[in-house]
């Protein structure tokens, strides 16, 4: 019994414990130093792991698999134990999976505070749990204890702590930022200061802290782009989180120490930053970028954009998209012109305030979920089938409307009764409605850059926008409704108004047919065929309803009947996929971002056509331009590619195509020209014009 | 022309149902079809299952994280939960041949016997084809599809990653949570979790 408190005695001096027993020896083991700071209220330790050969353990961010060391810690009351700091990892690759972490010897510092600089020695206590993995893993645990004696100062365990923290990072106090899509990530951020030219940088390479914006199997490129690194790689899986850090470690050509940072990267369509990017590149022995990484801005910022909305919106009237409803608004301008001239100037209001409302509901819609973080583009409406079906049913209902087949008081009794009064003033509200609709998907001249530039600015400031390219599409009508004397130019009301009204008809049943011709090219016969029975139970209706003319009761239920049988059609509309017909042949393909890298690499000339089936616009520029056989001989003769971009569904390879131009919506023709830049055609094309491009850039080679 | 109204209001409404267009396994895509014959040579295709909600759950035996789940009964408690609740629940392997968890048909029908697993089917993918098709990571790695054959949930299956089997009564189970969101007409409040576990062996 003697022995005992001896032994006991022995077990309580303990400074180094023993690490735990386990059944097979653990593959890594851990000490704790303490390294004393100057600092009496700071204590760091050290855990020094020991790792088998071949072994690993994990990193901050463990990667694909894994898990990090943590540190469970048992501390007296005044101690509070601070994270740990990771030095650099190495990147360990297995079965095609990427992890992030450390073999052989491997220091954790943590740092301790105390509150009261301590007085006497003080035991630590703590539990390490780690993974250690080599081709299978291992989960193993120790506990570790030490004394902090105050006031000693260790050089050696001094160094050691320099040691171990010399690949901690530092905070990065530049600006940076990232961009995502389904291609790839950029993450930019200014040069570090110590750096002055960017042949003193080797190799930079981005760890990620947080995990799943990049992807950890991909590989990384970099470049010095206008005084910023650019380091690019493939997208990984996770949602989108901002911001997102990084441990980015800059080799040296200069004989100076390797850099280690910590970068916190905002993403950049949340940021309002308006930076211009220049087309310098600094650096020639790195992979260039096939296209500007940010939308050009315009010159004049929030003044010019609205000017550009506002002339954008004339022009829209003359565009193609808007000729069916040209019908319409031809008929609202000699039906008000009827009416006193203080009539006719409520009607233009009207049609600019419809317009305008639909202008904003639309914008709001695009500009919330482009906030949400979705990848779409003006003209989004139409990329959905139901809303394609939904306009398709209510122009067909007009049309009917138009040709006398049915009128409104039938339909609804005697509630419209009042429509002499009220009928043709809302009709300007709908027609303007109507109009802007349809028009949305017409990306005109001067339009495009002011929408694109509006969509990364704060949400007031694209809405002003935008309200600024409805004032502009009103604008040429209203301003007709008040010219005095309007009734005395337009001929007399009579019998020559039925039969105009009839008339108009027709381009609205052709407006229907078209977008019947969007819809099968998006949702496949099945879906047509849902749109056409759909059509056949708006004419029954149409013929029904009126029958019973005295019997509200059975017309409201015939009509919800009908309206049920209607909203089905349109639900059961699927997103197949889309398609512009394209001839594929060894000079036009369908467009990838890959497809046009590797073209560019190979030093051919491209031709891009982004296109959508429901852009009209589109279609004649490839009517009258592009298809035409002077253009195509040209076209042959140079060798030049063709890559046609279908965006008549939703497409986030082709979106951010776009955006990178500044563009949101289509037409889009871009020209590459080997070993040049890219050039941005106008959306209004000729064949004299395109040929006047081909040659420019051919005869200066 | 008040109802030409109603019904613009009524498609602007019914309006654009966002779909991502681009990668092959994400939230709300569809989730890859697969075809594949289970360790009772039964034929399972994911497509045929349309009208259940499927759970697959990639699996190794020798990982410490999956035997956390096994040892303590957990995996296979939540496996017969959601196969009361009509749940088809596929188990999958992808260990490749002579690398951990690797396993004959034979001992694979013994192992599931001697677990307890109410796995609906035990798929063994040692060539890693299903693997690859859903880009899974590690073990355990779980993927939630919904009726109509989309993916509601990927990741993880609980929120404490870690290998203590103490850990598991306290954790957010997001499998169940997945379950019981789609059971009652919802998408689940937590759609990805990143996985953890050991990675998967091909």
């Amino acid at each position: 019994m003697r022995y005992v408190p001896i032994l006991l005695t022995l077990f309580a001096c303990a400074i180094w414990s023993a690490p735990v027993r386990a059944k097979d020896a653990p593959k890594a083991q851990v000490q704790l130093h303490i390294a004393s700071t100057k600092d009496p209220a700071t204590i760091w330790v050290l855990f020094h792991f020991t790792i088998a050969d071949d072994w690993h353990i994990y990193w901050q961010n463990p990667g694909d698999s894994g898990i990090a060391p943590s540190v469970t810690w048992q501390l007296p009351d005044g101690i509070n134990a601070g994270p740990l700091h990771w030095p650099a990892p190495e990147r360990i690759a297995y079965s095609g999976l990427y992890n992030y972490g450390y073999g052989s010897k491997i220091t954790l510092p943590a740092p301790l505070t105390l509150n009261t600089p301590a007085a006497t020695p003080i035991t630590l206590h703590a539990t390490l749990n780690w993974l250690v993995c080599k081709d299978i893993c291992i989960p193993e645990s120790q506990e570790v204890s030490a004394e902090y004696v105050p006031n000693q100062d260790s050089k050696e365990a001094t160094q050691q702590l320099d040691a171990a923290m010399a690949t901690v990072p530092t905070p990065f106090d530049g600006d940076a930022q990232f961009e995502r899509n389904a291609d790839g990530v950029v993450i930019r951020f200014a040069i570090p200061s110590g750096i002055t030219d960017a042949s003193q940088l080797r190799s930079v390479w981005w760890f990620p802290v947080d995990d799943g914006i990049l992807a950890n199997d991909s590989d990384q490129r970099w470049q010095v782009v206008n005084g910023d690194i650019e380091i690019r790689a493939a997208a990984g899986s996770a949602n989108l989180k901002s911001p997102i850090r990084g441990h980015v470690v800059i080799e040296r050509n200069d004989n100076q120490p390797t850099m280690h940072l910590l970068v916190s990267a905002e993403n950049v369509a949340a940021s309002e930053s308006t930076t211009t990017p220049s087309k310098e590149d600094a650096s020639a022995a790195h992979p260039a970028s096939t296209q500007a990484a940010q939308p050009p801005a315009p010159d004049g910022g929030l003044l010019a954009a609205l000017m550009a909305a506002f002339l954008g919106g004339i022009i829209l009237n003359v565009m193609p998209c808007v000729l069916p409803i040209l019908s319409l608004k031809a008929l609202s301008i000699t039906v008000s012109a009827q009416h006193s001239a203080r009539r006719t100037r409520l009607d233009g209001i009207l049609y600019a305030a419809g317009v305008l409302v639909c202008f904003i509901i639309v914008a709001t819609a695009l500009i919330s979920l482009q906030q949400a973080g979705k990848v779409i583009g003006w003209g989004f409406q139409l990329q959905s089938p139901h809303f394609v079906v939904a306009m398709c049913y209510m122009i067909f209902l007009v049309a009917l409307n138009l040709s006398g087949i049915f009128s409104l008081p039938s339909l609804f009794g005697n509630l419209s009764h009042t429509l002499g009064a009220r009928g043709e003033l809302s009709g300007a509200f709908f027609t303007g409605v109507l109009a802007a609709l349809v028009a949305t998907p017409c990306s005109a001249p001067f339009m495009a850059t002011g929408i694109g530039y509006a969509l990364g600015q704060p949400p007031m400031v694209a809405l002003a926008v935008f309200v600024a390219l409805g004032i502009g599409m009103a604008f040429p009508y209203t301003v007709i409704c008040f010219v005095p004397g309007l009734r005395r130019l337009l001929p007399k009301p009579g019998a020559w108004m039925e039969r105009l009204r009839q008339l108009l008809a027709f381009p609205m049943y052709a407006t229907s047919a078209w977008l019947l011709w969007v819809l099968v090219q998006q949702s496949g016969p099945a879906g047509l065929a849902e749109a056409l029975f759909g059509l056949c139970v708006i004419g029954f209706g149409v013929w029904a309803i009126p029958l019973f003319a005295n019997n509200p009761l059975v017309r409201t239920m015939l009509l919800v009947v009908l309206a049920g049988l209607l909203i089905r059609t349109a639900e059961q509309q699927e997103l197949a996929k889309g398609f512009v017909p394209v001839q594929q042949s060894e000079r036009t393909d369908y467009f990838t971002p890959e497809k046009l890298q590797s073209l560019l690499e190979d030093g051919k000339p491209v031709f891009v056509d982004v296109t959508a089936a429901w852009c009209l616009t589109c279609k004649v520029n490839e009517r009258v331009a592009v298809g035409t056989d002077m253009v195509q001989q040209a076209m042959r003769e140079r060798n030049i590619m063709t890559l046609v971009a279908d965006w008549t569904n939703r497409d986030d390879a082709i979106t951010r195509y776009l955006a990178s131009f500044g563009r949101n919506g289509v037409p889009l023709y871009v020209y590459y020209a080997p070993g040049r830049d890219p050039v941005v055609l106008p959306q209004v094309l000729t064949p004299e014009l395109l040929l006047g491009y081909f040659n420019a850039t051919a005869s200066s080679q | 022309m008040k109802w030409f109204r109603l019904l613009l209001l009524v498609s602007l409404v019914a309006a654009p149902a966002l779909h991502n267009a681009s990668a092959a396994v994400q939230m709300g895509a569809p989730a890859p079809d697969f075809t594949a014959q289970d360790i009772h040579n039964a034929t399972v295709q994911l497509s045929e299952l349309k009208g259940n909600i499927v759970v697959l759950e990639w699996t190794n035996p020798g990982c410490p994280f999956v035997q956390k789940h096994y040892d303590s009964g957990n995996m296979q408690a939540l496996q017969k939960e959601a196969r009361g609740k009509g749940v088809v629940w596929i188990s999958i392997n992808s260990g490749a041949e002579g690398k951990q968890g690797y396993m004959s048909a034979d001992d694979a029908v013994a192992y599931t016997k001697n677990a307890g697993s109410h796995a609906s089917h035990y798929v063994l993918d040692s060539d890693g084809v299903i693997g690859h098709l859903y880009d899974a990571k590690t073990t355990p790695d779980m993927f939630v599809i919904d009726t109509a054959g989309r993916l509601a949930y990927m990741g993880a299956i609980d929120d404490r990653a870690t290998v203590d089997k103490a850990d598991i009564a306290g954790a957010r189970n997001y499998v169940r949570d997945a379950i019981n969101a789609l059971l009652a007409g919802h998408q689940p409040e937590i759609s990805n979790a990143k996985s953890y576990g050991c990675g998967v062996k091909y």
